[in-house]
């Protein structure tokens, strides 16, 4: 039995987005953009908490990294375009690593809680930055120098970028997918489920799990400095912790460490998003929609975890030689299994 | 009615997804001692915590005097009189000993009772009477195990589970605590013992069972299993 | 490369102390002579500033210690009751006639206390017999309020269960279904922020509401409390308290003078105090008592509990061993019950200070949650002296700092929020393990 569920809702999000760009093009182009750059932003939180396990509540923060490094190179120093993006991925993972060495080695609740905290002081270092000089303060970065800016027509220009991201999005996914299936990611995973037996492989976890959250940020601060020369202009207020919880809600709706699963999760979250916007100049609720789809967040955080835990598409799981023997032996046991898993009841 | 205080019918149980225990019956009748004995990983512990509402049951039956108690609720279990000394983590090593005893008494309302029953459980275990203001965290193994079993005692329970009690203790107080068992059993508590050090648990024990991969292998009067030609040295390390 | 965590603490806190000497060096004389008779003022601004930081961080260390997961909506509870206290202080009476709508709100929680409360002598449901009675009180509370007018007392009452009660229905509908499930703690971690982000967006919601349908604004408010404000000075080796607010009323304004002579209540001169007395050492308002008294409360109530009662002696064996717990016969779904409801209504305590100390807005809870997970951390996540601890040494460093920051250059200040959050990463460098595992250690 094959769960076909993702399968169908990737041909209904593919058959969205063609119907928006049937209607709209540059609209639709804004929406593929802002696609390509939450899906990068997710796979490298299923990077991160699908593989490694590392909960990383900060990846907000990682982000803005990138981007005021990138926008900071670009408006102060001119520095090409090119070299913005690859700057940019390594501020994030400086930052990333720099967090990741005391905390990757302590239980989880502490790397949760120093990642928010320390998304959450970023954003407040860049707000405090003082207004006149090239950071803006409050007032946000300006002057970042637009990327192909030989292109003159400004529509293709935008195609050329939206282009690149969807481009630096493919190559985030293949890199990812070959990590997952190395054996590179076989060991994050068996950190991720048992930290106990995977100590008896010595203190490799901790480099791992240092590499997956510095790789990670790596990603994050791409997917910000893509994020830069799309809008050309950075406010701190933009980095807001709900943008971190937007993306973990598009890693537990497409199932961890799962990446086909994470860009279906984006695709549903971004497109659900969307189209409430567009119903709102339809239906008037006596609600405000931007807080609604707050509220919808969380609300979606804690019924998948309670109902499908798994996710959209769930991780397939490792056919180890073991397991077959014991479907082969004990199959009345996995039956038991399966009855068990779908109704636990509790008083 | 029954004379059987704790019975297990075709006992399927486990953790999460994993089964440990492939159809179990199990029986013990009162006053009696029963001693479980199995290589390690055999499910010995997870018996216990099945019968317990610990561990999951997915199939079959457990009775306490008669009443279904499949998957109850271990408080409600233990308020029964199904009194549980644990493999590990027997005590709260962050109360005194003297708050561990209070615990242990935590069902009964009556305070004179509580201090009636603590110099009752005292005189059985008298090491701890010095100890009382001492953290259960800082007690030496034996001390720990006589605090375990005298925290399951203070509830009066008309049944006690112990999981290996003598586990890593030197032989002086193996003996010593095997001695306090079978005192306790005169006293009219029923017992279920499992035990790593299978001859000194089937010698005080009236029964005995021998679990190998979640199945009996074999049960028995306790006599027959020590004198059994081959279970011995199958698998208990007998000669 | 590989040192001892002791030896890296040592030369951690070397390479500190040597960082603060130069700062102290290259700061100069300029700014530590603004910054020196600021001093009483710093200490007692960090009583305060503790006090809060206490309120809210200790529920984190509360549910901590019995759900075992740091609880990322503890912020967002502590707004619910901050809000609920400001709805009750300010709507419940509107010019003197009962406000309708308060009167219905009152009514809806009295009928379903009462429901609730039925329920439960049939049920026997734990849960139930605490929600039941808690929403009758708040529901005569907010019908009391109307036909009195509210006072702090009833604003406090309703923070409290309002805060407790949410802070009870997160456990039972979300966490402890969850964790029954087998989630592990990164799921537990993840869904108190899908609780945290629904609380707050719906109070969110609830401001959007009241401005577009009541024309009413109800975020980023003065609380409206009118706080007393004292002031103190030395004067001939005396200590004189005066509350300067009675100014506005009176003439004479009462105050206690505290010196080798013994304590004596005196009244001064309105004028005299105005224009005559020196700059004060010291000024506090009522909330600095307020938080005090709170703090002191808590901290003996939290000791005879867990010392003295039974109920206490039994969350103390839950949080250390819940399965050897039951098998005492404990009821440890009850005991886990408390504490998250005990964590609550603290947390709405707190946040009511908060929100009188600053303003209202639905932000309010996750901006303290921040600083109070700072808190949870250096005191070693889990320890209740150690997040006591924790509280005040924040506090201090961040009053300290501010002072330095101002000192230097006012405009810094707006760097305050970064100071309690170097300490945290400071510890997390030096210390994991926090001001708890230095006491183990030495134990
Ligand atoms: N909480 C648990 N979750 C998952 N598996 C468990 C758990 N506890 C025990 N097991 C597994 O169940 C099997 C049986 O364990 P159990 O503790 O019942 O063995 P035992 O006979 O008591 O062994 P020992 O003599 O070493 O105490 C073991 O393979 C063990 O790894
Ligand atoms: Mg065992």
């Amino acid at each position: 039995m094959v769960d076909k569920t993702g399968l169908i809702l990737g041909i209904i999000v593919a058959g969205i987005i063609a119907a928006f760009a049937a209607v709209n093009v540059s609209y639709t182009l804004d929406l593929i953009f802002f696609l390509a750059f939450y899906a990068i932003a997710a796979l490298s939180l299923n990077l991160e908490y699908g593989y490694a396990g590392l909960s990383n509540f900060g990846k907000v923060g990682f982000i803005a990294v990138g981007a005021y490094t990138a926008g900071v190179l670009s408006a102060a120093y001119g520095v090409p375009f090119p070299l913005c993006l690859i700057a940019a991925a390594i501020a994030a993972a400086a930052v990333g690593a720099f967090i990741a060495i005391p905390t990757v080695k302590l239980r989880e609740d502490y790397l949760g809680m120093s990642t928010i905290i320390i998304g959450e002081m970023i954003r407040i270092l860049l707000r405090n930055t003082p207004t006149n000089s090239v950071w803006g303060g409050v007032f946000g970065l300006r002057g970042i120098k637009p990327p192909f800016d030989f292109i003159t027509n400004t529509f293709e220009r935008t195609i050329a970028y939206v282009g690149l991201s969807v481009v630096l999005f493919f190559f985030t996914y293949i890199l990812l997918e070959r990590w997952g299936n190395s054996p590179l990611g076989r060991v994050l995973k068996s950190i991720r489920d048992d930290e106990l037996a995977s100590k008896s492989i010595g203190k490799f976890t901790y480099r791992y799990k240092l590499l997956a959250l510095t790789l990670g940020s790596a990603l994050a601060g791409l997917a910000g400095a893509l994020y830069a020369f799309y809008f050309l202009y950075l406010n701190p207020d933009t980095f807001l912790p709900l943008v971190t919880f937007l993306i973990w809600v598009m890693v537990i709706i497409g199932g961890m460490a799962n990446n086909a699963g994470v860009v279906l999760g984006t695709a549903i979250v971004i497109l659900i998003n969307r189209l409430t916007q567009i119903a709102k100049d339809y239906i008037h609720l006596p609600l405000e929609p931007n807080y609604f789809q707050a509220m919808l967040v969380g609300l979606l955080i804690i019924l998948f975890l309670m109902f499908r835990p798994q996710g959209l598409v769930p991780e397939k799981p490792v056919r180890t030689p073991a397991w077959r023997v014991l479907e082969e032996r004990a199959p009345k046991e996995i039956d038991y299994l399966k009855e068990g898993e779908g109704g636990e009841e509790n008083e | 009615m029954t004379d059987k205080v704790i019975e297990t019918k075709d006992l399927v149980a486990g953790y999460g997804k994993m089964v440990i225990l492939h159809g179990i019956d199990f029986y013990v009748t009162r006053q009696e001692i029963v001693t479980i004995v199995g290589p390690n990983g055999s499910g010995k512990s997870t018996l216990l915590k099945a019968i317990l509402g610990i561990a999951r049951v997915l199939k079959g039956k457990v009775y306490y005097e008669g009443k279904d108690i499949t998957n109850e609720r271990l408080d409600k279990i233990s308020k029964m009189g199904v009194g549980y000394v644990p493999q590990t983590n027997n005590v709260f090593t962050n109360l005194t000993v003297k708050e561990n005893l209070e615990m242990g008494a935590y069902t009964i309302k009556d305070k004179k009772e509580v201090e009636r029953r603590m110099e009752e459980v005292l005189d059985i275990f008298p090491d701890l009477r010095g100890r009382l203001k001492q953290l259960a965290g800082s007690l030496s193994g034996g001390e720990r195990q006589m605090l375990a079993m005298a925290r399951a005692l203070m509830a009066k329970p008309k049944v006690m589970l112990l999981d290996e009690p003598t586990a890593a203790l030197s032989p002086k107080y193996v003996d010593l605590v095997l001695n306090k068992i079978k005192e306790i059993r005169d006293s009219g508590v029923t017992i279920i013992l499992v035990e790593q050090n299978a001859r000194k648990g089937l010698e005080i024990a009236d029964r005995g069972y021998v679990l190998v991969t979640g199945k009996v292998a074999y049960t028995g009067p306790a006599r027959e299993i020590l004198e059994h030609p081959e279970i011995g040295k199958l698998y208990l390390g007998l000669k | 490369m590989h040192l001892s965590s002791r030896a890296k603490l040592l030369i951690g806190l070397a390479i500190v102390v040597v960082l603060a000497a130069y700062v102290y060096q290259a700061l100069g004389p300029s700014v530590w002579s603004k910054v020196t008779p600021q001093i009483p003022q710093i200490f007692i601004d960090t009583l305060l500033l503790g006090n809060l930081y206490f309120l809210i961080a200790v529920g984190i260390t509360m549910t901590f210690t019995v759900a075992k997961f740091a609880n990322f909506a503890h912020g967002d509870v502590a707004t619910v009751g901050a809000y609920a206290a400001y709805l009750l202080y300010n709507f419940a009476v509107l010019s003197g006639a009962p406000n309708g709508f308060a009167v219905q709100v009152g009514l809806v929680g009295v009928v379903s206390g009462i429901i609730l409360t039925l329920a439960y002598l049939k049920t026997k449901n734990s849960t139930l017999m605490v929600l039941g009675p808690a929403l009758l009180v708040m529901g005569a509370v907010v019908l009391f309020a109307c036909y009195t007018g509210a006072n702090l007392w009833e604003a406090t009452i309703e923070a409290m269960l309002a805060s407790a009660v949410v802070s009870l229905l997160s456990h039972v509908l979300v966490y402890k279904p969850l964790s029954n499930r087998g989630a592990s703690l990164v799921q537990l971690m993840v869904a108190s922020i899908g609780v945290a982000l629904f609380i707050r967006y719906a109070l969110y919601e609830m401001t959007w509401y009241s401005r577009q349908y009541f024309k009413q604004e109800i975020t980023y408010q003065n609380f409206g409390v009118q706080l007393s404000n004292f002031q103190a000075w030395i004067i001939n080796g005396t200590l004189v308290i005066a509350n300067t607010t009675a100014s506005f009323a009176s003439e004479y304004i009462p105050a206690i003078k505290i010196g080798a002579g013994g304590i004596a209540f005196t009244k001064l001169n309105a004028l005299d105090v105005m224009f005559k007395f020196p700059q004060p050492v010291l000024s506090f308002t009522d909330l600095y008592i307020w938080s005090t008294l709170t703090v002191l409360a808590v901290i003996i109530g939290m000791t005879l509990l867990f010392k003295k009662t039974k109920i206490g002696k039994a969350w103390r064996a839950v949080a250390n061993n819940p399965v050897l717990a039951a098998a005492c016969g404990i009821d440890v779904d009850s005991v886990v019950n408390l504490a998250w409801l005990v964590a609550g209504a603290l947390a709405g305590i707190g946040g009511l200070f908060w929100a009188i100390q600053t303003q209202i807005y639905p932000e309010l809870g996750w901006m303290i949650l921040l600083n109070a997970f700072a808190v949870a951390v250096l005191g070693g996540l889990g320890s209740f002296w150690g997040t006591f601890a924790a509280s005040y040494i924040l506090a201090f460093a961040e009053q300290f700092g501010v002072s330095v920051l101002a000192a230097i250059n006012p405009q810094y200040t707006g760097y305050r929020f970064m100071i309690p959050f170097s300490v945290f990463l400071l510890v997390l460098y030096l210390k994991p393990e926090g001001l708890a595992g230095i006491k183990t250690r030495k134990a």
